[in-house]
């Protein structure tokens, strides 16, 4: 099934001002085969990525592809080549068609050099048979759910007579039954000879569709090995150098929750849900697990101000109270981080320290102005305590990685003080390595006394971190279930179909 | 590769100022009476209305708005600033009152802009374009789009005297203005509010920080010193003049620009605008004194923006990045 080497990258080195992004890495791949790439955010998948697809120009090192020493730097030739990417955030255009998405780069044309559209779909349509999918060529993208757009985008990449494929995590907006038309797709190209560099943060489907895996740590070469020798524990042990047993060693101290009530939602009520009850305890971390779109971020928006409460009530330290606006959520204490770090928690084009300041920076007012000296000092502190590995407090929050970028939001709202944090997904999409050092942190937030609502899609970080969970589905309160009773099976059916099986 | 970073950063920082130094030399090169102190002097005066101006119009730029109204309202407000001095014979009463009516009109129009689109979500461009119009009608319409004479010796002073017999008083004006307002935006909450809503308003919102309060604000105080202009204008041509100020906001944003600002916001800096302001002026006077018709000033401002946004976007394509 596997053949000779289609692709060789011998030393590659590649240097960005003060970064050794890439240092003498070698990778490989064959004819045919599904060649898994892997490393935490920041260990140089995607520059080695780049690299190859000609975006990046490497400093060092040489690239061979089917045997031809590639010398050309630009995207075009590569493709031309036969080296396709398909980037995480999809390059479709929406308002056009599959088969105009299809063949963008080469519509076939009449004897006059019009558009050949009749050919476009005939086309479009032995391409997806090729492929034993089914897809319309005439439909528009915007059409179609996530998985056809993946499709689409291979058959992009088939028109373009890509010999390799690069998927840059091209599950993580699938739903199951997509993923496995995926896998039966992946499996249908090897067929083809063709050769597939997937790279995924979802260690598990690296075990269904891989051959060999490849791993990167700081932009060194770790291990390539075959998936046969390998386990999920071994990799993570690979990527982040760490053991898995340090890791839950840690996890095994119990915090103690106290009585004291912080934060209570009494039949409460906005336009997405109804009857929610809840009781926060100082110290403790409420889960609020459920579907996308049940109603969990809803109830935040509540509690922070951003949606009335239209029955029932909120009461903060027993005392009621009705918010019209964030700020006074935040004059009382409470603070949040969005589900969108980069849409709703920070602003990117401004510098780490303007972002860890924006909800505290009245404090750091003397004399009427500014005290910038103080400014600085706090937020080094801030960047050193919470390891957030940034060049400098000066650098844009926009080029720090999304677990950095996280821990800059959890800084603002620490420096603010805050007794009440509503975490909204803040592990999403950011790396093993970056998620251990977000549940440390909220592990220490609650030593300090804060208390914290998370609400996650994933149920193993809530089990972990949480000292209670609420499940929610389509906007009510569907079980409730403390640390002692935690049973995934059972908060996992809760969430699906709604009612709390015993 | 080092070197080269470090060259671009040097050119994309001092961008605006290697412009000037070239300007300036190329002036003095295509004229003898260029690099001269009284013709600088001349400079600082013709520039120091437009220079008030454009630092409204930087801090609404800087929130990622746009206000088209500051050349009406500067009409609007020496209309009525000037109505009150020649009514009441010029006294020194009356131009104190003429002074804060006029400044006053200015920030109520600015305020109003500024709640539509804060409180109603009226687009920027759409509002300030609606107080563009209403603006100017008013002014025309306060004495049928007549201009207004016999304003007085004394109310000429502020906008058209000189300190030393050489140095404009508006010009002092601008620069003490330029400062207050640059030190606002590095010093100040508000200040630096701005810069965080122009970023990105939703993360600002959920910040703590108010946003409406602070949106509305700044037109406000565009609305204020455009109010100011117009005091200025009327007493330095020592006429009410119901026209003034025409195209005045696209002159504001061409600054703006110049000096670095982005019209999405987020970025830009009354320093920068400033040097914006006086690039522009340096152009104008150079044809004068060289005698070419204005229409080619014209033709030049327009490359002149071109040119500095191609030199901006030029540097910083080779900034690269990681992952």
């Amino acid at each position: 099934m596997c053949g000779e080497n289609i692709l060789e990258m011998k030393k590659i080195v590649k240097i960005f001002p003060g970064v050794k992004a890439l240092d003498q890495v070698d990778f490989d791949a064959r004819r045919g085969e599904v060649h898994c790439l892997i490393g935490a955010n920041g260990a140089g998948k995607s520059t080695l990525m780049k690299v190859l697809s000609g975006a990046y120009t490497e400093d060092e090192g040489e690239i061979y592809f089917d045997n031809k020493l590639l010398k050309s730097h630009s995207t075009e030739k590569r493709r031309k080549e036969g080296i396709a990417v398909i980037y995480q955030e999809l390059s479709l255009f929406n308002e056009l068609t599959v088969g105009e998405n299809v063949y963008i780069n080469n519509y076939p044309r009449t004897g006059l050099g019009a558009v050949d559209w009749k050919k476009v779909y005939s086309m479009t349509q032995e391409l997806a048979d090729g492929l034993n999918i089914r897809i319309d060529a005439k439909a528009k993208v915007s059409s179609l759910n996530m998985g056809q757009r993946q499709l689409t985008e291979i058959m992009k990449a088939l028109a373009c007579n890509a010999k390799l494929i690069v998927m840059d995590e091209p599950s993580s907006t699938l739903s199951k039954s997509e993923f496995e038309i995926l896998v039966k797709v992946i499996h249908d190209l090897k067929e083809k000879g063709i050769t597939i560099i997937y790279i995924s943060h979802h260690l598990e489907e690296l075990f269904v569709v891989g051959d060999r895996i490849t791993v990167l740590r700081d932009g060194k070469f770790v291990i390539c090995k075959n998936v046969a020798g390998l386990t999920e524990d071994s990799l993570v042990e690979y990527m982040t150098g760490i053991t898995i047993c340090q890791i839950e060693n840690e996890e095994a101290e119990v915090h103690k929750v106290s009585d004291e009530v912080v934060l209570e939602l009494k039949d409460m009520c906005n336009y997405k849900v109804s009857d929610v009850n809840l009781k926060l305890h100082k110290g403790e971390v409420l889960g609020l697990y459920g579907l996308v779109g049940a109603g969990r971020t809803e109830i935040l928006q509540s509690i922070f101000g951003l949606k009335p409460v239209l029955q029932g009530e909120i009461r903060i330290h027993g005392e009621k109270v009705n918010f019209k606006s964030s700020q006074e959520a935040v004059q009382h204490k409470i603070g949040l981080a969005p589900e969108s770090r980069k849409a709703q928690g920070l602003v990117l084009l401004l510098p780490v320290w303007e972002n860890i300041t924006m909800v505290s920076l009245p404090k750091f007012k003397k004399k009427a102005k500014i005290n910038y000296q103080t400014i600085n000092e706090e937020c080094r502190d801030y960047v050193k305590k919470l390891n957030i590995k940034t060049p400098s407090i000066q650098t844009v929050a926009g080029s720090l990685s999304g677990g950095n970028q996280q821990k800059v939001i959890l800084a603002k709202w620490l420096m603010k003080d805050c007794d009440i944090l509503l975490l909204d997904e803040p592990t999403q999409g950011i790396d093993v390595v970056a998620k251990e050092e977000v549940y440390k942190l909220i592990r220490e937030m609650t030593g300090m006394g804060k208390s914290i609502i998370m609400v996650s899609s994933e149920l193993q970080e809530l089990l972990r971190v949480s000292d209670n969970i609420h499940v929610i589905y389509d906007g009510k309160q569907v079980m409730e279930t403390n640390k002692a009773n935690f049973n995934a099976d059972q908060i996992m059916h809760a969430s699906v179909i709604g009612r709390c099986t015993k | 590769m080092k070197e080269k970073m470090n060259f671009n950063e040097i050119i994309r920082k001092y961008n605006l100022a290697i412009l000037l130094v070239v300007f300036i030399l190329i002036s003095a090169i295509l004229s003898p009476n260029f690099l001269t102190l009284g013709n600088f002097l001349n400079l600082l005066q013709q520039a120091s209305i437009p220079g008030i101006v454009a630092i409204g119009m930087t801090l609404v730029i800087l929130l990622g708005g746009i206000d088209l109204s500051v050349g009406s309202v500067l009409a609007f407000s020496g209309m009525i600033a000037s109505i009150i001095v020649e009514k009441m014979n010029g006294s020194g009463a009356s131009i104190l009152l003429g002074c804060l009516a006029g400044i006053a009109v200015g920030t109520a129009m600015g305020l109003l802009t500024g709640v539509l689109i804060a409180r109603f979500n009226l687009p920027d461009f759409i509002a300030s374009l609606a107080m563009m119009e209403i603006g100017r009608g008013a002014a025309l319409l306060t004495t049928s789009g007549n201009p207004v004479f016999g304003l007085g010796d004394a109310f000429h002073i502020l906008g058209g005297g000189f300190l030393f017999g050489r140095v404009a008083i508006s010009g002092l004006f601008w620069i003490i203005l330029t400062a207050i307002f640059a030190f606002m935006l590095k010093y100040s909450i508000f200040g630096r509010s701005l810069f965080a809503i122009g970023g990105n308003r939703e993360a600002a919102m959920l910040s703590g920080i108010k946003t409406k309060r602070n949106y509305a604000l700044t037109y406000m105080i565009s609305g204020l010193l455009s109010g100011f202009a117009g005091v200025l204008t009327a007493s330095w041509m020592s006429t009410g003049q119901p026209t003034a100020g025409n195209g005045y906001e696209l002159d504001a944003i061409a600054a703006s620009v110049i000096g670095g600002a982005s019209l999405s916001g987020g970025i830009g800096s009354i320093g920068g605008t400033f040097g914006g302001v006086f690039l522009l002026q340096i152009i104008t006077n150079i044809f004068n004194l060289v005698g070419l018709p204005s229409y080619y000033q014209r033709i030049a401002k327009g490359a002149i923006i071109i040119f500095a946004l191609l030199l901006n976007q030029f540097v910083s394509k080779g900034k690269g990045g990681k992952e």
